[in-house]
């Protein structure tokens, strides 16, 4: 009966969500995992009388209950509407996913609940859901994702889909993608943490996923540094991060590209902050952090000095821990998505610097061995939809029609319960 | 969330992502709205990238045109502006099509957020004023009774003898409907209750149990509401669905397995300045009932939660300690105890 | 990627060294111990090439004699520009960097000089005030050129790209 409602994609990150419709190109909705709810500011809290209660204690609370029960529950607040809401009193904010899995599932559930009625505007019980999760989620954390959708929402099918196999699908709209596997290395940057994630015919290679602890936010908070280390009349982060997404590119070698600053004084720009009743206006320079900003994930040490390894080396580490049968497929698609990947020139420069690792380790083994290589093919994937990269991969395959084929429904929750989410059939490529 | 909002929030936002970007860009997107709606926006000609289509489809359209001229009353509701008109031909595989050029808009509009927003909030409102054309019949349907009613001075809480005036069935979703029925002195709106999930069904029954209570109790003012759990309430039984059904016959294996919620309106809720109002929240009952039977899931959930907390904590306090005899005991000076036998 | 190294490993072989310091020759009009040279990219220009993008490491790892005059250059470049300020005149700049130049300064081997680890100590007088003399040359010639890069497109303030530049250091270290 639900041939006319689109599939609803969501994807709830450790920052931001994304929120859609299958077959659209962009997320309807972005904003932050945040919800604010109502700081229970009595000391009630703790004695919340408990449904069905037969403790001693809790019995005289449990007379009155339907009186004192009010719409508390549904007093809150998600995304931007959150941050708001805590900016003043009685409302406490909170993020209920902690480094891509989910903490806290009441407020998670609370999370969806709003997300579904409010912003995406759909009875569950006519839609199919595909919902992403980080590689290496429990599956406990699956289950618990099941009971709330199949439970409280009655929802009619869902799908639960690693972010980096969606992040694979999405690059299939690349031109520079001839065969649609799922193999692949899946660089994905947020604002918090870089994953470098290896993928083989669909499945996280768990053992080798590396973590890189330099993402979106030290970027911008570089720039940041770098405009007060000049004095610029205003170094606020909100500036640094929109000089970070309007002038900041990745370039070759940066001794050279201080030259071209020497040569050339157009590459020096300048950036405008208005306040927000538009009366004044500073002008802010932009220098050298134009490139080197992102130029951080390839010389980590110019803005940290705990972690040193440039992110084209942990991709070859990363690669070199997998099963050395799936290497070459590893290095043939390495795929970029999230939002710190869209530098302009970030793949190119990404590719340079893997191909000459990899060459080097050849021209040694050659040596060693007296054999020819076969050669090694690096190539690194950039394509436009990398921002919401697992989100549109999500809504890719969410278009297809047998993904309903797939889905796990309503039926097949109440025979089996919840432990059927466990497994869920791959995509065959279409 | 106390309320839900009866303009589309997605359809708002991307029309003024649209209205405020300065390039303009090609758009083919979907939104989604409860009762199987469907928008598309798009940019048909992608030459043209500022001439944008907004179009719904609505699964009720046909019973919409039937007992509510939809069309006209649509066309009649958005034809008072400049910035956007109607198409002749609606979109294919959608009903009803609107045509705005951005060009002409982001000129003169922008200069005026004011007026942006109203044209926003205008056009997210598509699918409430959709649904409000059959109850804008009834409503005029009742006025044309009870002014004959007034002239013929029929006493006003008589019950009407003549059960021929019209009512109009619309079936919004799968299995679900709306009847809107207008008399001399009241317009009834009953709608079809249906639980997919046994759960629900319970849920739900005592949140109608509620609602027809309520008004008992203090919220005199509302409209009066009945809930018959199985049974078509009499207004119905003219329709040819209901004919052979049994009254008085209890049987829940009936075939017409499913509740009915009856709302009266009164000529207070007719009256002119709160007509609209009346249509725009009688119109998302349905959803608004389901979304608070999932909250109520949902909040159920989190007790459950926390329930299993507090029990956790008890087996953990009964674990026993760690037993003793394993741990070697030592003297300050290093020496150890042993045990001789 | 590691900090850039000097194009003068390699090719300083046959110059002239104190400890493992090469004298290596530079255009200048200064009077010292440098033996001319008509090379167009000398010593210098190569420190103020590689001042901005190695004054962001940390770590520099030595790989041949020149490294060390780059180490050198760098971290007095570093020093000449926190010299000067915003305000600077180009008149003022002179004489504020020429006094830097010509200062008493601290020697591979003196207790005060902070990258012994790097640098062995002069093994007698004579090589002693060799070194000197070419270090003060080396300052003067640096200064020059900085001086001129600085005031590049206005005469009157510094070019604030560099200036700001000064509150990195270098292998953490300041001369």
């Amino acid at each position: 009966m639900a041939s006319t409602n689109p599939a609803v994609i969501m994807g709830d990150g450790t920052g931001l969500t994304k929120l859609g419709f299958a077959g659209n190109d962009a997320p309807s909705f972005v904003f932050p995992t945040a919800i604010a709810s109502r700081s229970t500011t009595s000391g009630k809290s703790s004695a919340q009388p408990v449904f069905g209660g037969n403790a001693g204690s809790t019995t005289s609370a449990n007379n009155n209950l339907a009186s004192k029960r009010g719409m508390e529950d549904l007093d809150f607040y998600i995304g931007d509407e959150a941050l708001k809401a805590a900016n003043g009193p009685n409302y406490s904010l909170s993020y209920p996913i902690k480094h891509g899995q989910i903490e806290n599932w009441d407020h998670m559930e609370r999370f969806w609940e709003n997300s579904i009625f409010k912003y995406l505007r759909c009875e569950p019980e006519d839609h199919y859901f595909l919902m992403t999760e980080p590689p290496l989620n429990p599956p406990e954390n699956r289950e618990n994702v099941a009971e709330i959708m199949f439970e409280s929402f009655n929802c009619a099918g869902l799908y639960i889909a690693v972010q980096a196999v969606l992040a694979l699908a999405a690059s299939w709209t690349s031109s520079k993608v001839q065969d649609r596997s799922l193999t692949g290395t899946v660089i994905d940057s947020g604002d918090g943490v870089t994953h470098v994630i290896p993928v083989a015919e669909g499945y996280v290679i768990g053992s080798a996923i590396k973590n890189i602890p330099i993402a979106g936010r030290d970027i911008t908070m570089f720039i940041q540094q770098m405009l007060r280390e000049r004095g610029e009349l205003d170094s606020s982060l909100r500036t640094a991060e929109k000089i970070k997404q309007e002038f900041s590119y990745v370039c070759p070698d940066i001794v050279k590209e201080f030259r071209k600053f020497d040569n050339d004084s157009e590459k020096f720009a300048q950036f405008i902050v208005e306040n927000e009743s538009k009366t004044s206006k500073k002008i802010i320079d932009v220098g050298y952090e134009r490139f080197l900003a992102p130029e951080i994930f390839f010389s980590p040490e110019i803005a940290n000095s705990d972690f040193l390894t440039p992110l084209p080396v942990i991709v070859d580490q990363v690669i070199q821990q997998s099963p050395i049968d799936v290497r070459k497929g590893l290095y043939k698609n390495i795929v970029l998505s999230g939002g710190s990947t869209m530098f302009k020139d970030f793949g190119r420069r990404l590719q340079r610097d893997i191909r000459d690792i990899v060459k080097e380790r050849i021209t040694d083994s050659e040596k060693l061995s007296h054999a020819k290589s076969s050669g090694v093919d690096v190539n690194v994937i950039s394509h436009r939809r990398q921002r919401n990269a697992v989100w549109f991969g999500g809504s890719l395959l969410a278009q297809t029609s047998e993904f309903k084929a797939y889905c796990h429904t309503k039926a097949d929750y109440d025979e089996y319960g919840p432990n059927i989410v466990r497994n869920f059939s791959l995509f065959s490529v279409p | 969330m106390l309320n839900l909002e009866s303009s589309n929030l997605s359809l708002e936002k991307t029309l003024r992502e649209l209205f405020t970007t300065e390039k303009s860009v090609s758009i083919d997107r979907i939104v989604s709205d409860f009762d199987n709606t469907l928008f598309h926006i798009s940019t048909p000609d992608p030459a043209e990238k500022t001439k944008i289509v907004l179009s719904i489809f609505l699964k009720c359209y046909n019973d919409l045109v039937k007992y509510g001229d939809v069309d006209s009353y649509l066309r009649n509701a958005y034809n008072d502006s400049q910035w956007y008109t109607v198409l002749d031909q609606p979109e294919d595989g959608y009903n009803f099509s609107i045509f705005i050029d951005l060009q002409q808009i982001s000129t003169t509009v922008l200069a005026s957020p004011e007026e942006m927003e109203s044209l926003i909030a205008k056009l997210s409102l598509l699918k409430r004023n959709a649904l409000a054309a059959p109850f804008d019949v009834a409503f005029k349907r009742y006025d044309v009774l009870a002014q004959e009613a007034a002239v013929k001075n029929v006493d006003l809480y008589v019950p009407e003898e003549n059960s021929e005036e019209a009512t109009s069935v619309i079936n919004y979703r799968e299995d679900e409907t709306i009847y809107i029925r207008p008399s001399h002195d009241r317009v009834t709106v009953i709608f079809t209750a249906l639980f997919k999930d046994e759960t629900d069904k319970i849920f739900g029954n005592v949140f109608l149990q509620e609602f027809v209570d309520a008004r008992k109790r203090s919220i005199q003012n509302a409209p009066q509401v009945l809930f018959s759990p199985y049974e078509p309430p009499l207004e119905l039984r003219g329709l040819p669905e209901f004919q052979n059904f049994n009254y008085g016959q209890q049987s829940a294996t009936s075939k017409y397995d499913k509740g009915f919620v009856t709302f009266v309106l009164f000529p207070r809720h007719l009256v002119p300045q709160k007509r609209e109002n009346t249509i725009t929240q009688i119109q998302l009952f349905r959803t608004y009932f389901h979304y608070h039977i999932k909250a109520s899931k949902a909040y159920l959930h989190s007790r459950m939660r926390k329930r299993v907390l507090e029990y956790l904590k008890i087996l953990n306090r009964a674990k026993p300690d760690q037993e003793e005899k394993d741990i070697e005991r030592k003297t300050a000076s290093g020496r150890r105890f042993v045990q001789r036998i | 990627m590691p900090a850039y190294h000097s194009n003068f490993v390699g090719e300083d072989a046959d110059a002239r060294k104190i400890g493992n310091f090469p004298l290596l020759s530079f255009r200048t009009n200064y009077k010292g111990p440098s033996y001319p040279t008509t090379q167009e990219y000398d010593i210098i220009d190569e420190v103020l090439d590689l001042f901005r993008p190695n004054s962001f490491f940390k770590n520099f790892e030595v790989k041949g004699g020149a490294d060390r005059s780059l180490i050198y250059g760098i971290l007095y470049t570093s020093q000449a520009l926190n010299e000067i300020n915003k305000t600077t005149s180009q008149a003022s700049a002179i004489k504020a960097l020429n006094n830097l130049a010509l200062e008493d300064f601290s020697l591979p081997g003196d207790p005060s000089f902070p990258l012994n680890n790097v640098f062995t100590s002069p093994k007698d007088r004579v090589e002693y005030n060799l070194l000197k003399s070419y270090l003060n040359q080396f300052r003067q010639e640096l200064s020059a050129r900085l001086i001129a890069k600085l005031y590049q497109n206005d005469i009157h303030n510094p070019d604030k790209f560099w200036l700001a530049l000064s509150k990195r250091k270098f292998m953490n270290k300041s001369l």
